[in-house]
C-alpha cells in the first residue's frame, strides 16, 4: 500500500512539475544556419522552457516566412529591401539586430593556380565575359561559375556589391548587370561546396566562416576593389582590421511584439556568451565587450 | 486420454500469469519505477514538446520556388512608382524619427563601412545598479543599442531585447545618454554609427 501511495504521489508530482515548453522558430540564412544553431542550442540549455528550431533555405525564404508569421525570427545576411521594411513594418514594429560581420569570400578548385582576385575580374567572370582560365593566366580550362538561388542572401549581396560593382563607386554601379544564365545554381552551402570541390574549372562565393568550415576542400582567393589594391585574404582578423572590402552584417529580423522567447534569444545571443559562440562559428561579433555592473545585495 | 489433452493448456496458462505475478511480487520497487518511468517520458514527449510547424515552412519553400518560376507582368504597372499612400500610413514613426534628427535613421555599422571604431572616452561614466532591483535580487544581461554621431555624442541609446525591470533599463540608457566617445572615421571624415553594448548585473 505504501508503495502504491508512493508511485501516485510520483506521478501526480511529475505532472504538476511539468512546464510546458514553448517553440522558437528561426529561419533564413544559409551562412547564418551553423552558427545559429549554435547560439540556440546553448541557448536551450540556459532556458529549458523552449524548444529551438533552426532552419535554413536563404534569407528570402526567412523574410518571407516572417512577414508571413511562420517563424519568429528570420535570419538575414543582406541588406533589408525598402519593400520587405514596408512589409514588416505593417502590423508591428520591425526589429533588425546585428550579431555579427561576415565576409563573401571567392573561392575556386583546390588545384586552380590562380591565388588572387580583383572585383573588375570578379564581376567580368560571373557575367560570363571572361569564360576561361587562361585569360587569367591559369589553366585553359573553361570557366564554371557556381551561384546560389534566388532565396540567397549572399548571393543578392554578391551580386549588388561585385556583379553590379556598386563598391567601386555610383560611375561603375551598373544595376541591370546580372548573373551569367549560364552558371550552375545550388540550393545551399554543401551543395556549393561539393559542385567546387568536384569541378576543376568552378568559381563560387560563399560566406567566410562556411569556407572555413569547408576546409582544404575549396581555395580561398585573395581579393581587392581594385587591381592596384593590395589583395586580401577572407579572414575575421582582415574583417576586424577593416582591410577586407567585401564585410557584411548578418542579421536577426523580428516583430516588436514583446514576445518572451523572441526578446529572450535576441539577449542571449548579443550577451557575452552568444557573442563567443559567433566567433566559435568563425564569424566576427559585432557587440562590444559585455560592461560588468557588480554591486552588494 | 482425451481429458489429458484438454488440461495441458490450462495448466500452462495459470503458470504464466502466476510467473507474472511472482515476478511483480519479487520486484515491485523496479516495476513500478519502470511503469512511473514510461509515464514520465510519455508526458515529456507528448505533452512537453511543443509542436513544430515544420509543414509550413516546407510549403513555404515550394510556393517562392513556384513563385520564382512564373513570371506575371502587368503592363501596365511595369513602371508605376511605389505607392505613397501606403508608405505615409505605415511608416509613420520613422518619418517622426527622422525629424528628429536625420542621423538617427542614415546611422551606418563601422564594421561594413569600414570605417575605425568609436572610442568610449568617459569610462569612468558606468550603468548602476537601482536600489529597488538590488533590493529584489535582480541580476541578468540587457543589451543597448547606441547610435553616436560623427560629434561623438550619444543620439540614442535604447533597450533590445529581454527586460530585466526595475529601473535597470532606464538607468543604463541616461547612463550611455552621458557619455561622450571620438566617433567613427570613414576616409578622414567622421561618421554617425550604431553599436551593441551588453551589459551584465550581477550580485556579491
Amino acid at each position: 500500500m505504501k508503495i502504491k501511495i508512493i508511485f501516485i504521489i510520483l506521478i501526480v508530482s511529475s505532472i504538476f512539475s511539468c512546464k510546458k515548453k514553448e517553440a522558437l522558430s528561426l529561419a533564413g540564412s544559409e551562412t547564418m544556419h551553423e552558427m545559429i544553431l549554435l547560439v540556440s542550442n546553448e541557448f536551450a540549455k540556459e532556458y529549458t522552457e523552449y524548444v529551438p528550431d533552426v532552419r535554413g533555405g536563404g534569407s528570402r525564404i526567412g523574410i518571407t516566412a516572417l512577414i508571413a508569421g511562420i517563424t519568429d525570427i528570420a535570419m538575414v545576411s543582406r541588406d533589408l529591401k525598402p519593400e520587405e521594411v514596408l512589409d514588416l513594418n505593417k502590423d508591428s514594429n520591425l526589429e533588425e539586430i546585428i550579431i555579427g560581420y561576415d565576409g563573401a569570400a571567392i573561392v575556386v578548385h583546390s588545384t586552380n593556380p590562380i591565388q588572387k582576385i580583383n572585383l573588375e575580374l570578379a564581376s567580368d567572370i560571373f557575367t560570363g565575359k571572361i569564360k576561361n582560365w587562361k585569360e587569367l593566366g591559369g589553366e585553359d580550362l573553361p570557366i564554371e561559375p557556381v551561384i546560389r538561388n534566388k532565396n540567397s542572401g549572399t548571393g543578392l549581396f554578391f551580386k549588388e556589391h561585385v556583379v553590379q560593382k556598386k563598391d567601386l563607386g555610383e560611375k561603375y554601379y551598373n544595376p541591370s548587370a546580372d548573373y551569367n544564365p549560364q552558371s550552375i545554381v545550388v540550393d545551399d552551402n554543401i551543395e556549393l561546396i561539393n559542385r567546387v570541390a568536384s569541378t576543376k574549372g568552378a568559381i563560387s562565393y560563399i560566406g567566410m566562416g562556411s569556407a572555413v568550415q569547408a576546409g582544404s576542400r575549396i581555395k580561398l582567393l585573395l581579393y581587392s576593389k581594385k587591381e592596384t589594391d593590395e589583395p586580401i585574404l577572407p579572414s575575421i582578423e582582415n574583417v576586424f582590421n577593416r582591410k577586407y572590402r567585401l564585410a557584411r552584417g548578418l542579421y536577426l529580423v523580428y516583430k516588436n511584439e514583446n514576445k518572451k522567447s523572441v526578446d529572450e534569444f535576441i539577449s542571449f545571443a548579443t550577451s557575452e556568451k552568444g557573442q563567443l559562440l559567433v566567433s566559435k562559428s568563425g564569424y566576427l561579433r559585432s557587440a562590444l565587450e559585455e560592461v560588468q555592473v557588480k554591486a552588494n545585495q | 486420454m482425451v481429458s489429458t489433452e484438454t488440461e495441458v493448456p490450462i495448466v500452462k496458462k495459470r503458470s504464466l500469469r502466476n510467473k507474472i505475478h511472482r515476478f511483480i511480487e519479487r520486484n515491485r520497487l523496479n516495476v513500478g519505477i519502470t511503469i512511473s518511468t514510461f509515464i514520465q517520458l510519455g508526458i515529456l514527449f507528448f505533452w512537453q514538446t511543443p509542436e513544430l510547424d515544420t509543414n509550413k515552412l516546407d510549403h513555404l519553400v515550394e510556393e517562392v520556388a513556384f513563385i520564382d518560376s512564373v513570371s506575371i507582368k502587368d503592363p501596365n504597372m511595369a513602371d508605376a512608382p511605389p505607392d505613397d499612400g501606403e508608405v505615409e500610413l505605415t511608416d509613420k514613426k520613422k518619418v517622426q524619427e527622422i525629424k528628429e534628427d536625420p542621423r538617427i535613421a542614415g546611422a551606418e555599422d563601422a564594421a561594413i563601412s569600414g570605417a575605425t571604431a568609436p572610442i568610449d572616452l568617459s569610462p569612468s561614466i558606468r550603468p548602476e545598479y537601482t536600489d529597488q532591483a538590488r533590493a529584489e535580487g535582480i541580476t541578468g544581461t540587457l543589451t543597448l543599442e547606441i547610435i553616436i554621431a560623427d560629434s561623438g555624442e550619444v543620439l540614442q541609446a535604447r533597450s533590445v531585447g529581454k527586460k530585466l525591470g526595475f529601473g535597470l533599463e532606464e538607468q543604463a540608457v541616461s547612463t550611455y545618454r552621458r557619455k561622450k566617445f571620438a566617433p567613427s572615421i570613414l576616409d578622414g571624415k567622421a561618421i554617425t554609427v550604431k553599436v551593441l553594448v551588453p551589459i551584465r548585473f550581477s550580485l556579491n
